[in-house]
């Protein structure tokens, strides 16, 4: 059996969502930071408000320029893991970035906090309260804050991330017309059943432990997840996208990710593979493909 | 940024953090942790003392079966999650090898009432050798060690202390119970990584502070550390660069390039690992067998 299964209901569930979610004011803040900042780039530290009266915070670049004119942007959305870096390499090309630092990240973790592991089956028996249905609106919602930006020029925005950045970036993409380009690398969480049984490592393991100590949950669980697999988001991405994933990744099965990718409707998505490489996704040999694509879409 | 080289109390220095962990009572406590347990291993979570009787945290794996394990000490990542086993490697290791993943002061489960931030850990207390956050992360490296080393199921004689940094070296060196490291060195040799825009950050908007930064650093420069360290070595980097301290170490030591790829270089430590402690084979993630 294929999955996921595209819930009946997935469209009414997240446009009921992004509805809500729009009636929050964003009650945006925007702290330059002079310690990061430079003769180049001045780096900025943002708030947000997102549902469940949840601040966001989030690291915003400028490029210095003496042009009064509006620039593009690029947003950089963030690993599982991690904490997000400051995005400054695109500056140097002429974009702002703003790099999302989402629900549970240092930063955006006063009121909600389950760690890592810990946040992907936080309420994951339920998709009302689940712990990425927020996380997903965070990201969304990054979107609303460039657009309240006077210096950004809203039909000039791309998207980019890696790992659950890449799923993040497939999701905004699907969900958010505003957005005109995305590049995903190894996008996170695709298939999630099926990349628990292949994977067998973190992040997708803190599922299968769950599911280890309460298997009376199963079903429940399975049904959440489909309102939060990049695959059923895929189906719905009708802007110029790349995606790229390495064969051998041990983080997001490589069966999984092509289902993301060929379940993506835009005709001309730009598909990398790349053998011999992991979780990686070949980023390194990707770095001018990326920025030549970004361009071509955004300047 | 210039050289930093040697002070002439490094040796008191260290001496001095080694001498304070050791009037410094473990009072660790173990919990069962049923959630992050599997059919290889069982996982407890680990409470414990460092450097000022500050308290950490860690996740402890013990492979069901007959020990002793070789056991992997994996210290602190520059972020602040501590998963019992890192993203990416297979959940069977933890059937081989007792793994402890410790935060180090400032990470989940050890903020309190530190807690670290990214970027700025790194130059945190910076101005002086004495205040730098990092002389206290050493000591919680060492400190989850001297823990591991009291765990019954280990062998003693196969200690790995493996992360993708330069903290292994400085642990290795101090820690003469070490017997392997894997490490990536980088700031503290004077090496580009993320660290290194947060130093840049800090000369820029401190540019009078720059030789207190550099004399605090002098204490970490790996070259001071490499003398000690007698365990079999595996260093992350260019050859080129790494091939002076790597002739330093006392241990015998191989150096890999990257390949940029998490595949073929994790493939590689893991048959590194597993050639150097014995093992026909490494274990390794099922997509990275064929």
């Amino acid at each position: 059996m294929r999955e996921p299964l595209f819930p009946k209901d997935f469209n009414v569930f997240w446009n009921d969502l992004l509805y809500k979610s729009s009636k929050i004011p964003l009650n945006e803040t925007c702290e330059k930071i002079e310690l990061r900042s430079s003769s180049k780039t001045d780096v900025s530290l943002v708030h947000y408000d997102s549902i469940d009266n949840i601040r966001i915070a989030g690291w915003y670049c400028l490029p210095h320029t003496t042009s009064k004119k509006k620039i593009p942007a690029i947003i950089h959305m963030p690993g599982y893991i991690g904490e997000p870096e400051i995005p400054i390499n695109h500056t140097f090309d002429g974009y702002a970035t703003f790099g999302v630092i989402t629900r549970g990240k240092l930063q955006s973790n006063n009121k909600f906090n389950p760690g890592f592991p810990g946040l992907l089956t936080h309420n994951i028996n339920d998709r009302d309260t689940y712990s990425l249905r927020g996380l997903y609106i965070d990201a969304i919602r990054a979107v609303d804050f460039l657009l309240s930006r006077d210096e950004i020029d809203s039909d000039r925005i791309g998207i980019t991330g890696g790992s659950q950045g890449g799923g993040l970036t497939i999701i905004v993409a699907a969900l958010r017309p505003e957005v005109r380009v995305a590049v995903a690398a190894a996008p996170f969480p695709c298939g999630f059943i099926k990349s628990i049984e292949l994977a067998k490592t973190y992040p997708f393991e803190e599922i299968a432990e769950y599911l280890r100590l309460f298997p009376n949950q199963k079903q429940k669980v399975i049904e959440t997840l489909r309102y939060f697999d990049v695959i059923n988001f895929a189906k719905c991405v009708e802007i110029p996208i790349m995606v790229l994933f390495g064969v051998q990744d041990s983080v997001c099965p490589v069966e999984t990710v092509m289902e993301a990718c060929e379940a993506i409707p835009y005709k001309n998505k730009k598909i990398y593979s790349y053998d011999g490489h992991g979780h990686d996704a070949g980023r390194s040999n990707h770095v001018s493909i990326t920025k030549k694509y970004f361009n071509h879409y955004l300047k | 940024m210039e050289e930093f080289g040697r002070p002439d109390d490094f040796e008191d220095y260290w001496n001095y953090l080694l001498l304070r962990l050791k009037k410094i009572p473990l009072k660790a406590k173990e919990v069962l942790n049923p959630l992050h347990s599997n059919e290889f291993c069982k996982c407890y979570e680990v409470f414990f003392l460092s450097f000022d009787s500050y308290k950490l945290f860690g996740y402890l794996s013990i492979p069901f079966g007959e020990g002793p394990f070789p056991a992997i000490f994996s210290g602190s990542s520059y972020r602040s999650a501590v998963e019992p086993l890192s993203q990416g490697e297979t959940k069977e290791k933890r059937g081989r090898f007792v793994i402890f993943s410790a935060a180090s002061r400032g990470q989940r489960n050890a903020d309190k009432p530190f807690v670290a931030k990214y970027p700025g850990l790194f130059t945190e207390g910076i101005d002086s050798p004495y205040s730098y956050v990092y002389r206290k992360i050493v000591g919680d490296w060492l400190r989850g060690i001297q823990y591991l080393v009291t765990r019954p199921e280990i062998d003693r004689k196969q200690i790995i202390v493996a992360k993708h940094n330069s903290l292994p070296i400085i642990a290795g060196s101090l820690c003469p119970d070490i017997t392997h490291v894997v490490a990536k060195p980088g700031c503290f040799a004077g090496i580009n990584d993320k660290n290194s825009e947060e130093l840049n950050d800090y000369f820029r908007m401190y540019p009078d502070k720059y030789k207190c930064v550099l004399n605090t650093l002098s204490y970490f420069n790996l070259k001071n550390f490499c003398k000690g360290l007698r365990a079999r070595t595996l260093l992350w980097g260019s050859s080129d660069v790494l091939k002076n301290l790597a002739s330093d170490i006392s241990g015998k030591t191989d150096i890999q390039q990257s390949e940029q790829s998490q595949f073929k270089d994790g493939l590689h430590e893991e048959e590194w690992i597993a050639h150097n402690l014995g093992f026909s084979d490494p274990i390794i993630p099922s997509c990275w067998k064929n």
